[in-house]
């Protein structure tokens, strides 16, 4: 892939109107990000009895007399009881729920990447009936409502014996379904087919076309979709809920923690302080990654 | 920078994993000597302190019983669920590894029809000491859980009263009571605690509700006296805009009575005739701007709609509205929407406390059980001033204006809101000794012991008919007694019917019983609607079912 | 002759190969979707010509029973109206996000100056747990901003979302505020891969920085929007906006849209209403996927070629 291209920076000496304006909007739109989060942070270190009283502005006295202990506090009652009939009843804390986040997470994001690009490059580069009809069948699925299904997906995954595990889940996502798939179809469609022509010629197969030639082309939109793909698992609460029942992710706990009847965790300061331990495990992950995120994809076209 | 930054995160990251170990949740292991049964508990409402409570009287009563023949296990080993998210009521029990389930807003005709329950009919039936469980129910009750299939499959759990509580002391404090001399020149009111206080809603002297309104034209003019001193008449929750609907429910009740109450559940009212109201005279001098013009109908599945139209949903709604129309009657955050009840309990708590005292709450009579927490912070900030408190049961006026009528007197009526059932989990029913053992334990919880114990640690009551005793009064608080009390001359309405239409559409009678629609805008809630200067009589008007379409829904259970 | 032939037998062989591979590789997925989807799915389709009864707890076959109640509640249920105004509504403001996300997604790709910090900002919302976004976003607005007002204008006012009249457009703002993360990493991915020559060549004849946005960059990106914009027109009916995590069941009917009473009503209904519920989404498909297959169509036909 070539480096990131000469596209000229632009410089406030340089920019005309039209981009002061869209630099004014943006600027707008980061302090209307960035204000919401500093007031959650300054509240989630005030005392109950102090926030009737101070709505707005940073905690009073000095730094180390601000409420940390909320963070500690909510940090110890992080935590979702399970009961099952092979581990009796237990609390699942924090660790354990990281680890089955990033599994629930990582693998799944992965394996409902990987299907769909594989699916999406072979009808949009295979020309037979039943390439559109599973585009069809996508855009149907994408707005079909599905009713009253819970009983049956429930049977089905006890059926099959993979109720309550990761890998079953994987296989729960084993399809093509969704939004992504629709992006994939649209970048095997831009690129043209001289690249997978000049490797028929020499004699390449389907596959070391597919896995050689073409993969590498969409690599970082691959990689960046995986990426949208965890962030989207690492906060869904509803499938573990419901098919990992013993195998809690965080974001079942915060679900958990936010949702729960507990009075302690019931008032505005503990409330902030619940999302803003949320949100640092993610944006750190998200700072780590960020570079690969966000710079390099390309869609729809590939650089020749 | 960056660096910095994202190490700074990573350490935080890390130090939030460190931090975890376990939680302070209940934990147990699985002891391979005995026999378990899981319980499913929903820890809102009435909590889990009762069952964990039983459980250790129950483990050690039958410690030295097998339950599993043929094997060495002997005694057993109850395990809780505690869980304060879920109620865990339909489909998703199946996959569920709980046995017996103790939670709330059940749908018992559906759970039934599909066959998710166990058959407890032997329990119900079964004597203790010459009275059956079955006869601690009301035939209302007896007739509608068995309406389906003529069978019992659940136990009601606890009698949820969702309405209004008072602060005890702030009364005692600021005198808000009415005195027995109405021309005593103090508007009516008290003017020294020993004065001789009004009879009270249920009409005799030296009872607990000495003082308090019975009307609903006593209810506003204690209001106004509270204003002037000073004295914030409510605080309820602006998250969960519903709960000033359990104040219509409850007046209207209290209007119409339990017998005709239930009609909105079994559209049958027999000879029994109901006051409906055929359209609204407007009269400035009315208390609330408007005279219904009534008259008297028979109920039956043909002509239900007409039950929308009754008089007393229509003074239901016109207290509410009278009491949202002055934002001096409310605390100021019960309008936002992330004023949570929880908050508002906390509010209610500490508002005597800050002197800025609010007079009452509108909350499920558990509301003391949600609240520990807030109890105990408020006695850390504010120390022995904090203890102690007093809170009482409002009772809710059954009367619109003058004299109460001997008739209406001391009776009241609540619409059950909770629908809180036990059961155990048709899942096991080929495992006869699990069958045999969570029998066991429903029945135990069920002993009149058990029921009366239920009482004094949770104060609130089954949802049975039974008596307490003085050993078990003496350990509640003033506020669990005054809901004892309540209870006492209060039957409880609840939303079980054996009428086809009903069974075939539960929730849609059940889930927003206040629906309206005004100026083709339309409302799930009244309080909303009033909050937008709509009044009382077109939200009323609008909540009208017309006969055509409720052909259209229902006829076929004619 | 002799080559013809060869090249024949090469083409059937190739033809065969390619065949065996597009049956090879698409199989598990397809037998996944046949599983998973349709076993699991079907029966609930069905359930759109069925009705439940509560004594034998079995459903009975009543032929276009519940179609007819859904046409009839379209036309005379005020929340159905109520969802139909507010998805369109709602559609509208996602087409302003979609044009927004566009120019944005131009000032990152020109590395106008802070585009990088802007690029972060922009992405936050969607890697921020929506629960937890809401719940920050939720107090701000109620508690915060009013009371602030109440600071610096000496007037009490309700919050955004408490008072009626502001409700529905705070909903909306919320949904655009946090909606252009996905989008504008797109574009910008799509704009990176636009060939420097073309950008050079045009910047030789001196276009100015709007002219390039609408002659040289919407058009080359054009696949990439496309995609968008019919995923947006499937959003019309499955739009919530936020709606569940905002208030969970309990909305208030105005606020409804198409999505959150669809979501809603599968969360609260019992089971005899499941029927009623999957007549109401065969309806909605049966428009909403000719409608997004017309919009793709129509999308591509009158779009630039390049």
């Amino acid at each position: 892939m070539k480096k990131k291209a000469y596209v000229k920076e632009t410089t406030f000496r340089n920019m005309g109107v039209f981009f002061w304006l869209l630099l004014v909007i943006l600027a707008l739109y980061t302090i209307s990000m960035i204000l919401p989060m500093v007031w959650g942070i300054f509240t989630s270190l005030k005392s109950q009895n102090e926030f009737r009283t101070n709505v707005l502005w940073i905690p009073h006295g000095a730094p180390w007399d601000w409420q940390w202990g909320n963070f500690v506090y909510v940090m110890n009652n992080f935590y979702v009881p399970i009961s099952s009939q092979t581990q009796g009843l237990r609390s699942v804390g924090m660790g354990e729920m990281l680890l089955y986040t990033i599994l629930y997470a990582a693998g799944g994001a992965f394996i409902n990447t990987l299907v769909p690009c594989v699916v999406a490059y072979i009808t949009a580069k295979f020309k037979y009936k039943f390439s559109s009809v599973i585009y069809t069948v996508v855009v149907v699925t994408m707005v079909l409502p599905v009713v009253g299904n819970t009983a049956s997906e429930l049977q089905l995954v006890k059926a099959l014996g993979i109720f309550d595990t990761i890998p079953g889940n994987w296989i729960q996502k084993f399809n093509f379904l969704g939004m992504y798939y629709l992006v994939f179809y649209a970048t095997f469609r831009g690129i043209p087919n001289d690249f997978a022509e000049a490797a028929y010629v020499d004699g390449a197969g389907e596959t070391h076309v597919m896995v050689r030639i073409i993969f590498p082309l969409v690599a970082n939109i691959f990689v960046t979709v995986m990426l949208i793909k965890f962030i989207g698992f690492w906060n869904d609460y509803q499938t573990p809920l419901l098919f990992l029942p013993t195998h809690p992710t965080i974001a079942y706990g915060v679900y958990y923690l936010s949702n729960s009847v507990q009075q302690e965790f019931n008032n505005v300061p503990m409330r902030m302080t619940g999302c803003i331990l949320m949100v640092i495990p993610i944006l750190a992950l998200f700072l780590i990654f960020k570079e690969k995120l966000m710079s390099n994809i390309s869609m729809g076209g590939v650089k020749e | 920078m960056k660096k910095t930054l994202c190490v700074i995160l990573g350490l935080l990251m890390s130090l939030s994993v460190a931090a975890c170990g376990k939680g302070p949740g209940m934990t147990e292991a699985i002891d391979p000597n005995r026999t378990q049964l899981y319980v499913f508990n929903y820890d809102g409402g009435v909590g889990t302190e009762w069952l964990y409570e039983i459980k250790e009287r129950f483990e050690a009563e039958y410690k030295d019983t097998c339950f599993e023949p043929g094997t060495n296990k002997m005694g057993v080993q109850i395990m809780i669920e505690a869980n304060k998210l879920s109620f865990y009521n339909d489909e998703k029990i199946k996959s569920s590894p709980n046995e017996v389930f103790f939670t709330e807003n059940v749908g018992y005709t559906d759970m039934v029809s599909q066959g998710l329950l166990l058959d407890i009919t032997d329990l119900v039936t079964a004597d203790e000491n010459g009275v059956s469980l079955e006869d601690r129910m009301t035939d209302k009750q007896k007739e509608a859980l068995i309406a389906l299939k003529g069978k019992y499959y659940a136990l009601p759990h606890y009698d949820g009263y969702r309405g209004v509580s008072y602060d005890i002391d702030l009364f005692e404090e600021k005198g808000l009571y009415f005195a027995d001399e109405k021309d005593n020149g103090n508007n009516g009111f008290i003017i020294s605690s020993s004065d001789k206080r009004s009879a009270g809603p249920d009409g005799k002297y030296d009872t607990n509700d000495d003082g308090l309104p019975s009307t609903m034209a006593e209810f506003f003019r204690l209001f106004d006296y509270m204003l002037s001193s000073n004295v914030t008449p409510f605080v309820y929750t602006g998250m969960y805009p519903e709960y000033t609907s359990y104040v219509v429910e409850w007046i209207y009740s209290n209007y119409a009575g339990a017998d005709v109450a239930s009609l909105d559940y079994t559209f049958d009212s027999g000879d029994m005739e109901v006051e409906i109201i055929t359209g609204f005279e407007e009269l400035k001098n009315n208390m609330f701007g408007a005279e219904p013009i009534t008259e008297k109908v028979k109920i039956m599945p043909e002509n239900g709609y007409l039950m929308k139209q009754q008089t007393g949903k229509y003074y239901g709604l016109a207290f509410l509205n009278k009491m949202v129309s002055d934002s001096r009657y409310y605390y100021s955050l019960s309008t936002n929407q992330t004023f949570s009840h929880l908050d508002a309990q906390e509010a209610f708590i500490y508002s005597k406390l800050e002197n800025k005292p609010i007079a009452m709450l509108i909350d499920g009579s558990y509301w003391v059980n949600e609240a520990q927490g807030a109890f105990r912070r408020s006695i850390e900030d504010y120390g022995t001033r904090a203890e102690n408190r007093n809170f009482g049961w409002m009772p809710l006026p059954t009367t619109v204006d003058g004299e109460v009528s001997s008739e209406q007197t001391g009776k009241n009526a609540a619409k059950d809101t909770v629908r809180s059932y036990a059961y155990i989990n048709g899942n096991i029913a080929d495992d006869e000794n699990k069958v045999k053992l969570a029998k066991l334990f429903l029945s135990y919880c069920y002993k009149l012991e058990n029921l009366q114990k239920f009482t004094e640690v949770t104060g609130c009551a089954r949802g049975l008919n039974y008596e307490l005793t003085e050993e078990n009064k003496s350990q509640m608080s003033t506020f669990a007694l005054s809901v004892w009390d309540m209870r006492q001359t209060t039957e409880m309405v609840r939303p079980i019917s054996s009428s086809e239409i009903f069974m075939n559409n539960e929730k849609e009678f059940y889930n927003s019983p206040w629906e309206s629609v005004v100026s083709n805008q339309p409302y799930v809630n009244p309080v909303t609607a009033f909050r937008n200067s709509i009044s009382a009589m077109d939200y009323f008007n609008g909540m009208k079912i017309y006969k055509r379409d409720w052909e259209e829904d229902y006829s076929r259970w004619f | 002759m002799e080559r013809i032939k060869a090249k024949k037998n090469g083409f059937g062989k190739r033809n065969r190969n390619r065949l065996i591979f597009y049956c090879a590789f698409l199989s598990l997925p397809v037998l996944q979707f046949c599983i998973f989807y349709i076993g699991v799915n079907f029966n609930s389709i069905l359930l759109a010509f069925k009705s439940y009864e509560y004594e034998t707890g079995a459903y009975q076959w009543v032929g276009f029973m519940n179609f007819k109640e859904v046409f009839r509640d379209f036309g005379s249920v005020l929340y159905l109206q109520a969802s139909i105004r507010n998805s369109l509504m709602l559609y509208a403001f996602t087409m302003l996000t979609t044009f927004l996300a566009l120019l944005f997604s131009y000032y990152i790709f020109k590395r106008a100056p802070l585009s990088r910090l802007f690029q972060t900002m922009l992405f936050i919302p969607n890697i921020i747990s929506a629960i937890v976004m809401v719940t920050i976003f939720k107090y701000f607005v109620e508690r915060a901003i009013p009371f602030a007002w109440e600071k610096l204008m000496g007037e009490t006012v309700q919050g955004l979302l408490g008072n009626q009249k502001t409700t529905l457009g705070t909903l909306i703002f919320y949904c655009c505020w946090s909606g252009f993360g996905v989008q504008m990493l797109m574009y910008s991915g799509a704009m990176s891969g636009v060939s420097d020559s073309v950008i050079e060549a045009a910047k030789l004849d001196g276009i100015t920085p709007i002219r390039e946005f609408f002659y040289i960059i919407v058009p080359l990106i054009y696949p990439t929007l496309v995609t968008f914009l019919v995923v947006e027109v499937a959003g019309i009916f499955t739009n919530q906006m936020n709606l569940y995590n905002f208030y969970g069941l309990k909305a208030e009917y105005s606020l409804y849209t198409f999505g959150y009473f669809l979501y809603k009503e599968i969360q609260s209904v019992n089971i005899s209403g499941y029927p009623y519920l999957a007549a109401m989404g065969l309806v909605l498909t049966a428009v909403a996927v000719p409608l997004t297959l017309i919009v793709r169509k129509v999308l591509e036909t009158v779009g630039p070629k390049v």
